[in-house]
């Protein structure tokens, strides 16, 4: 549905996207992930035809963007950053005006603007697009992106600057469009925003992509040394562990946090009952995608 | 409907109701009803000389000047003058013997430096946001994403905007027309036809500056440094016009070399004039001396015209942008021969009446300046949005 072929774009000689190849397939919910300024706007810029690719190609409905641009803007549905409206003109007056271009007769635009309207819930909103709040303005910006009833949807940070209540709106008209079939390629620089809505996901950070896959697959991709983390906690002074395996171990008292390379808890449950010590807690953490994801992007726990 | 016409369609209603573009045509409306009003003024006037012409020396005073003409045409012949010192004498003795009635298309002369100044800031008023503002507010994303050509954006735009002017200049047209037969003055088909082609020259005019504006708004990366940018434009086509006129009187100067001495005229004859008793004395100046004169300003106007031609300035309004020599909105009022007689006195000027043709063939330099200035300014946005790269 959506595939990128070595796509890259050099602003000022700089590689602002890196070759990067992307494949999601139709019912897919793609979380676009990474770091501000890590070549997502840029991605999805030269996905919807905005922006020129200085080499390789981008697909949509196996139809090139470059070529075929039209076609493609007939199929996608975007909600850009930083979008606007016409703001001496209402809601319905912008959406009306987009709508012409989809061919759309006026009967046919109205219904479907009503429709929309009420979907978002601005139903009986008169005034000017100039006058909307934030949540407003993002709500009809999606209005807009769906105005065409797209098969394939582009939605670029649609919860940056959203309060609680617009975001969970928002996430649950996503999971509607999902539901409907639609592909959507979301992107976001929070990924706890993007595990709650897609099925996929894929990291860029610097123009490359890091990692791409279910959220499973992109964990495991990324931390390709996988360590295990291990609270122990006994009921008197911890005795100390020589497992090669381990590569940290913390101490305290009655307790300690191990890194180790394989899941030594066997060996430390041995080495605790051969002390003579009761155990009370023995649980090994998972390190979590935004773990993994915080430290393979920015470095950092 | 063509997405071309859907864009120009919303600009074009975006524009008729902007604030901006309505206060501008008002100012327009009012100083083209005070043009109006003083042309007729000035027009009532000359009809009254016309009717009840005053001569120096009075009718005889009249053909003695005639007189003398014919004698000075005889000679100039006899002498086997220039074709154009022989021409240049005949039409003087036109002018004195069979004086042409006042055109009412003295009427709109006013309006030339009007036009050019106020269809100035009317084109880059419409111009100047075009791409920059939707750009700024984000529209474009929302625009350029929709299933159209680029360039439906940017000819539509263009198309809305120009027309907006045609409803400036044709609201300014009627308005004239309106205040001209409220006085009592009905125009004749001809002089209809030139007003016309005046408002369509001036339409030019406005579009040219709508598509340099045009242009500052597409290059530039806000609206800010756009108005900033046309500001620049405007003030250096003035400075250009200014430095253009003097540069250009030292190149005549360096080619003319120093000027021959002066003589005093010598008096050839002496009219009592009739009405105030006075001698007056009718000279002829040192020829010499004023051969040169007359050579170096009709040098530097022509170097002069030759550097303005790329200023849309110049070539709508004339000489400096305020008429020095006339342009093209002048030459489309002037039924009579279109010559710099107010500064070149050694070319002909006359009075006989030229077709509106005749009229655009002296200026087709200018014309097609503005033609010019149009495709390129509009060219250069078209290429620049096309590739552009919407972020």
């Amino acid at each position: 549905m959506i595939r990128t072929e070595d796509l890259t774009k050099v602003y000022n000689g700089a590689k602002a996207v890196d070759s990067i190849n992307i494949k999601i397939d139709k019912g897919q919910v793609c979380g676009f992930v990474g770091p501000n300024g890590a070549g997502k706007t840029t991605t999805i810029g030269m996905m919807v035809g905005l922006i020129e690719p200085t080499a390789g190609k981008c697909f949509v409905n196996d139809l090139e963007v470059t070529r075929h641009p039209l076609e493609v803007k007939q199929a996608i549905g975007y909600l850009p950053d930083g979008f606007g409206f016409y703001a001496h003109m209402t809601g319905a007056q912008n959406l009306r005006y987009y709508a012409r271009f989809y061919g759309l007769k006026e009967q046919e635009s109205n219904a479907r603007i009503a429709e929309l309207l009420a979907y978002v819930g601005l139903t009986n909103v008169d005034k000017k697009a100039g006058a909307y709040s934030k949540g407003m303005r993002q709500r009809l910006g999606l209005a807009r992106a769906l105005i065409n009833d797209p098969e394939v949807i582009f939605l670029d940070e649609p919860t940056s600057g959203l309060d609680p209540e617009g975001v969970i709106q928002f996430r649950k008209i996503i999971r509607e469009q999902a539901a409907k079939g639609k592909t959507i390629f979301f992107s976001s620089h929070i990924l706890d925003e993007v595990q709650h809505v897609c099925n996929n996901i894929c990291i860029i950070s610097k123009g490359k992509i890091v990692a791409q896959g279910t959220l499973d697959e992109v964990k495991s991709k990324m931390r390709k040394d996988r360590r295990f983390t291990i609270i122990v906690k006994v009921n008197g002074t911890m005795p100390s562990l020589s497992n090669p395996d381990i590569v940290d171990a913390v101490y305290n008292n009655g307790s300690v946090t191990i890194k180790s390379n394989s899941d030594i808890r066997d060996y430390i449950f041995d080495e605790v009952v051969r002390s003579g010590l009761k155990m009370r807690e023995l649980r090994l953490e998972e390190e979590s995608l935004e773990d993994v994801f915080l430290e393979t992007v920015y470095g950092s726990g | 409907m063509r997405p071309e016409l859907i864009v120009a369609e919303k600009e074009f209603r975006d524009h008729l109701s902007s604030k901006r573009f309505l206060v501008i045509l008002a100012i327009l409306l009012l100083l083209s009803c005070y043009g109006v009003y003083t042309g007729m003024q000035s027009y009532d006037s000359q009809l009254n000389d016309y009717k009840n012409p005053q001569y120096a020396g009075g009718e005889q005073g009249m053909q003695q000047q005639a007189a003398m003409l014919q004698q000075e045409i005889k000679d100039a012949q006899a002498q086997n003058a220039s074709q154009e010192r022989i021409q240049s004498l005949q039409y003087s003795l036109d002018s004195i013997t069979n004086r042409p009635m006042p055109s009412l298309l003295i009427v709109f002369n006013s309006m030339v430096m009007l036009f050019t100044f106020l269809g100035m800031i009317l084109g880059i008023a419409l111009g100047f946001d075009q791409i920059s503002k939707e750009r700024d507010d984000g529209s474009l994303k929302f625009l350029a994403s929709s299933p159209i050509y680029r360039d439906a954006i940017i000819n539509g735009k263009a198309i809305g905007a120009i027309s907006t002017l045609a409803v400036a200049m044709g609201s300014a047209f009627l308005f004239a027309i309106a205040i001209v037969m409220l006085m009592g003055v009905v125009p004749g088909l001809n002089d209809m036809i030139r007003i016309v082609a005046f408002f369509i020259t001036a339409l030019l005019y406005c579009s040219v500056f709508f598509a340099i504006a045009l242009l500052a708004s597409t290059v530039t990366k806000s609206t800010s440094t756009s108005i900033l940018c046309m500001v620049g434009i405007v003030l250096g086509l003035v400075i250009f016009s200014v430095l253009s006129f003097l540069v250009a009187g030292l190149i005549a100067q360096a080619i003319m070399g120093p000027a021959p001495t002066y003589n005093p005229p010598t008096i050839i004859q002496n009219v009592n004039d009739t009405m105030s008793g006075q001698m007056i004395s009718y000279g002829s100046p040192s020829s010499d001396y004023t051969n040169y004169y007359n050579k170096l300003t009709s040098m530097e106007v022509q170097i002069s015209d030759a550097i303005t031609v790329v200023s849309p300035i110049n070539d709508f309004g004339g000489g400096m942008g305020i008429g020095i020599t006339p342009g093209l909105g002048s030459a489309m009022l002037s039924k009579t021969q279109y010559a710099q007689t107010f500064y070149i006195s050694s070319m002909p000027g006359t009075a006989k009446e030229v077709s509106l043709l005749d009229s655009l063939a002296s200026v087709w330099i200018q014309l097609l300046a503005l033609i010019v200035e149009l495709v390129v300014a509009f060219g250069i946005s078209y290429a620049v949005f096309m590739r552009m790269d919407i972020r």
